[in-house]
């Protein structure tokens, strides 16, 4: 088995193991997702409804074997699309579906393609509303892409950084405020959107990512897409 | 056009008798609500004018948005029906039940009158153009 960190490549099995591990850690988590959910009905469903979508993204990837990461990503792409639930269900499969788009006929990632892709899916998901809301799924996606993005260009990089990449430590970033600004959009009380709860299943995106298929541990991340468990709860 | 008049021409606006006067919202306001919500929903990506045009589903402009939703009363509740264009590649079942919701919330929210219905009618399907 590829060792993860010092994985060079992103290919079919290991991306199989990402979407895994996150459905492990948003099964885990998905109360507290569905506590933060306040946009844009707040009826508290989002961690269930983004729970059941990734579970019909990986329900045809547990039985494949395939090779390349084009074919598990199509696979990822087409269950969340037949089972969308949600808006933020919806937009976990349209960032599935422009992943999947990105990464047609490759059959493994460099550090630099795998940051494209996220960035490339932030832009599919952006292109299929008329008025994005930030801090939601949205914002979390994109902030995830530039922060690959920047992390891939980093010399002697690898796949582990960029899927660590922090958004936080964005260099157009601006740190804490920026990041609170940006998770509590368009709430007047500043309780952090249903962003957050999406965040938070990017965050085991990219924790399985990094191979660790078994059940998450709350809390025990640091760093990279996981950055949202520092987010102050003040739901 | 007087008040009265109006209100002649629109025998569905709401009526609510208050103590200290009346306050009457006109359809065409809840409409205008509902279609900015319909908007702000992940997926739709224009509201359409009731009906085809030469069988094509016509994009309404933002400061038209209430020309793509019929509203009416039934029961002392309002139906709402809204006419939208979707993006395509998204589950359209999943993003017109979530605009249900939305319509529902906003304008239950904002007008404080229960929502009979809320019935999405899909009328077209928009492609993204850079698509890569």
């Amino acid at each position: 088995m590829k060792n993860a960190t010092t994985a060079e490549l992103v290919d079919g099995p290991l991306f199989k193991r990402a979407l895994l591990g996150s459905l492990s850690w948003l099964t885990a988590n998905q109360e507290e997702v569905n506590r933060l959910n306040v946009f844009p009905v707040p009826d508290g469903d989002t961690g269930t409804n983004m729970l059941l979508t990734l579970q019909s993204a990986v329900e045809d990837i547990r039985e494949s074997d395939a090779a390349e990461v084009s074919k598990i990503a199509a696979l990822a792409a087409h269950g969340s699309l037949m089972g969308a639930r949600g808006n933020s269900g919806v937009i976990l499969s349209q960032i599935f579906r422009g992943f999947a788009k990105h990464v047609q006929g490759k059959a493994a990632l460099t550090p630099s393609e795998l940051a494209d892709a996220l960035e490339e899916a932030a832009n599919a998901a952006y292109r299929a509303v008329i008025k994005p809301t930030e801090g939601t799924i949205l914002t979390v996606a994109r902030e995830a892409g530039r922060a690959a993005k920047n992390a891939a260009q980093q010399p002697d990089t690898n796949v582990n950084v960029v899927i660590r990449a922090d958004p936080a430590r964005h260099p157009a970033g601006g740190g804490r405020r920026r990041r609170r600004r940006l998770w509590t959009a368009g709430d007047p009380r500043g309780v952090p959107q249903d962003g957050r709860g999406v965040g938070d299943g990017r965050a085991g995106t990219g924790r399985g990512r990094q191979g660790r298929a078994r059940p998450a541990q709350p809390g025990a991340s640091r760093g990279g897409l996981g950055l949202l468990h520092r987010v102050p709860h003040r739901g | 056009m007087s008040t009265v008049e109006q209100q002649r021409e629109h025998p569905g606006l709401l009526r609510h008798a208050r103590d200290r006067g009346r306050i009457e919202v006109f359809p065409s306001v809840v409409a205008a609500v509902a279609g900015h919500a319909a908007v702000s929903c992940y997926g739709v990506m224009g509201m359409a004018a009731r009906g085809l045009r030469d069988g094509v589903a016509l994009l309404l402009r933002r400061d038209t948005l209430d020309k793509g939703v019929d509203v009416r009363e039934a029961d002392g509740q309002l139906v709402i029906d809204v006419y939208v264009i979707v993006e395509y590649g998204i589950r359209i079942t999943a993003v017109a039940s979530n605009l249900q919701s939305t319509v529902r919330f906003e304008v239950e929210r904002l007008l404080g009158v229960p929502v009979g219905e809320v019935n999405v009618f899909v009328q077209g399907v928009h492609e993204e153009r850079n698509d890569g």
